[in-house]
């Protein structure tokens, strides 16, 4: 069955994958909602900004956090006084996965939100309803499964995260080591192919659990618009 | 009458309409004011500017002496600083809430105008309901209270009764002129249906291709052949308002100023303050009081002017007691035959089951 190696690598790949959806879903929804619902100048450009995880090669954006974040960095060098710095830990990883995902899980929410009928809107504003209240009994309620289904893909984009990871956390084993990290490392390994094999599958499963997860919901999102009154 | 009234609001604004500049001058009194007009005549975008959600136009709008907009100075009160309550042709109701959720959401009541409200609508039994378990005409009301619960200083209704059977857009109707006079809240009802305007209405602004073409009351539009060409007319009539005095048999007594009109029983309490509307071609005209006819309304009427036309002859008439006005509507033979001429004396034959009972005020 599993070697340690590999349940560690497991283990540290839920952690690290529920922390970056964790800690990046309130501010995926911020900017959904942000960019679902108002016009300013410059929105294309926050808009470029926040999809180039989603086209650059990964290792950009790892070796982007590793000069901001590493303790020789700035902000780096702060985080490393207050005894924060992520760089080398599985939090390193968790914000790693977190910023690869955070496109991803942006796109599915924002969808969600402009979703919302304008005559909710419209409506909402004669009552003087707007601001918070609007947003956490109006809109979120409507967009609650396109968040779900925004959030299980991100978890699914966290837990497949190599390339980011790697640079900015490193692969040791026990430490940062995601299950792709294992996988690469039984790749390289003479005699590892049993060690790969098993590691494939394990990273296969979440991930096609997520996206049919995922899909699901947004079906039942959109059939629910549907039957609407 | 309503030249004495204060106006509620007024407004005097300019939008594009596709090629068509749009204008629109007219005030809104205090009451219930029908904007009518064909579809597609630009009622909903007046609407929408008015309430602030269509931030295209120009020139001025006030409410209550307040100005909500005037494009000179460059003063423009957003929607949700308007209390200006608009319910849609969609009730867009929050499908996520409950009712009672959904009417306190924006709600500026206390809790017994709130239990007040509920019994005026009849909708307390609704309030644990969910949205999309309300029926069309359920769901109408509920939105039509969130918007009262609110407290707006002017209620904009676009097409209410859209898609209602009858029976639930008389009661749609009823609703809409209780609440204008329980609260004082003026109404500006959206509707291309003259029903509708004669129903509800006090007041009425005709619109047609973006540019009022007749404001006045509801009987003033009414009459006008511009409203006749738009909306179809078929039939000349008068409205009437009645008081109900009495029951006998089967029928009601409503009181027009002191003359009595019989009319069909519709279990209107005595006292209660009724709008009719009586067709000009459900009226005959006897030089006599008749004896032994099943005719039993026969109300004497003072001739105050005869218009031939092709078909027929419009005979316009006067009470003698109430000086109420109604409409004949003969043919040419009998108008020659029986030699009518203005200031001459007739009596006004009308079937008790003609007279359609448009409207009661009663407030429950």
């Amino acid at each position: 069955m599993l070697s340690l190696v590999e349940i560690e690598a497991l283990s540290l790949s839920l952690k690290v994958a529920l922390t970056a959806t964790a800690v990046a879903l309130p501010f995926a929804i911020a900017v959904a909602y942000w960019l679902a619902h108002s016009e300013f100048r410059g929105k294309i450009l926050v808009d470029t900004l926040i999809h180039i995880p989603l086209v650059v090669p990964p290792v950009v954006v790892g070796y982007l956090l590793l000069i901001t974040l590493a303790p020789t960095g700035g902000l780096g060098a702060w985080l490393a006084n207050i005894g924060l710095s992520p760089a080398f830990k599985w939090q390193g990883a968790a914000i790693a996965s977190g910023v690869m995902a955070f496109p991803l899980m942006v796109r599915s929410i924002r969808q969600a939100f402009e979703a919302e009928p304008t005559a909710y809107r419209d409506v909402a504003a004669t009552l003087g309803v707007g601001g918070w209240t609007r947003f956490k009994r109006i809109s979120l309620p409507l967009a609650y499964t396109g968040t779900l289904s925004g959030s299980v893909l991100g978890f699914a984009r966290a837990i497949g995260e190599f390339g980011a990871t790697i640079t900015f956390a490193a692969n040791i084993p026990g430490l940062t080591q995601t299950l792709p990290l294992a996988l690469y490392s039984a790749a390289q390994a003479p005699g590892g192919e049993d060690a790969a094999a098993r590691l494939a599958l394990l990273c296969l499963i979440p991930a096609l659990l997520s996206l049919a997860a995922s899909e699901w919901l947004s079906r039942r999102a959109k059939q629910r618009r549907e039957e609407r009154p | 009458m309503t030249s004495q009234q204060q106006p509620s609001a007024h407004l005097d604004i300019r939008w594009q309409m596709g090629n068509v500049a749009a204008s629109a001058t007219f005030d809104i009194l205090p009451g219930v004011t029908a904007l009518i007009g064909p579809s597609g005549a630009g009622k909903t975008t007046l609407a929408r500017i008015f309430a602030g959600l269509n931030t295209t136009a120009t020139g001025c709008i006030s409410l209550f002496g307040q100005t909500l907009l005037d494009s000179q100075s460059g003063k423009f009160v957003p929607a949700s600083k308007r209390q200006v309550g608009f319910v849609m042709q969609d009730p867009a109701l929050f499908p996520t809430l409950t009712v009672a959720d959904n009417i306190a959401l924006g709600s500026a009541m206390t809790a017994t105008e709130h239990a007040e409200l509920h019994e005026i609508t009849g909708t307390g039994h609704l309030l644990s309901r969910m949205p999309a378990s309300l029926s069309g005409g359920e769901a109408r009301r509920v939105a039509i209270v969130r918007a009262m619960a609110a407290k707006p200083r002017l209620l904009i209704l676009d097409e209410p009764m859209n898609g209602l059977d009858p029976k639930r857009r008389r009661e749609i109707m009823q609703l809409i002129r209780r609440l204008a006079h329980s609260s004082n809240t003026p109404v500006l009802l959206i509707t291309h249906q003259l029903e509708e305007m004669l129903f509800a209405a006090d007041h009425a602004v005709l619109v047609d291709k973006g540019h009022i073409q007749i404001t006045g009351s509801v009987e003033q539009v009414l009459s006008a052949p511009k409203t006749a060409e738009l909306l179809g007319v078929d039939d000349a009539g008068s409205l009437v308002n009645a008081t109900i005095s009495g029951r006998e048999d089967t029928l009601l007594v409503a009181n027009i100023g002191g003359d009595l009109l019989y009319i069909a029983d519709d279990n209107e309490p005595l006292g209660a303050d009724m709008r009719l509307r009586i067709l000009a071609r459900d009226i005959a005209l006897s030089p006599t009081h008749l004896e032994g006819i099943s005719v039993l309304n026969q109300l004497e009427a003072e001739i105050t002017s005869i218009e031939r036309r092709p078909n027929d002859a419009l005979i316009r008439l006067s009470l003698i007691k109430s000086g109420q006005r109604l409409e004949s509507r003969i043919t040419l033979k009998s108008c020659k035959g029986m030699n009518l001429k203005v200031g001459s004396n007739v009596y006004c034959l009308i079937k008790a089951v003609a007279v359609k009972e448009l409207i009661s005020d009663r407030v429950i």
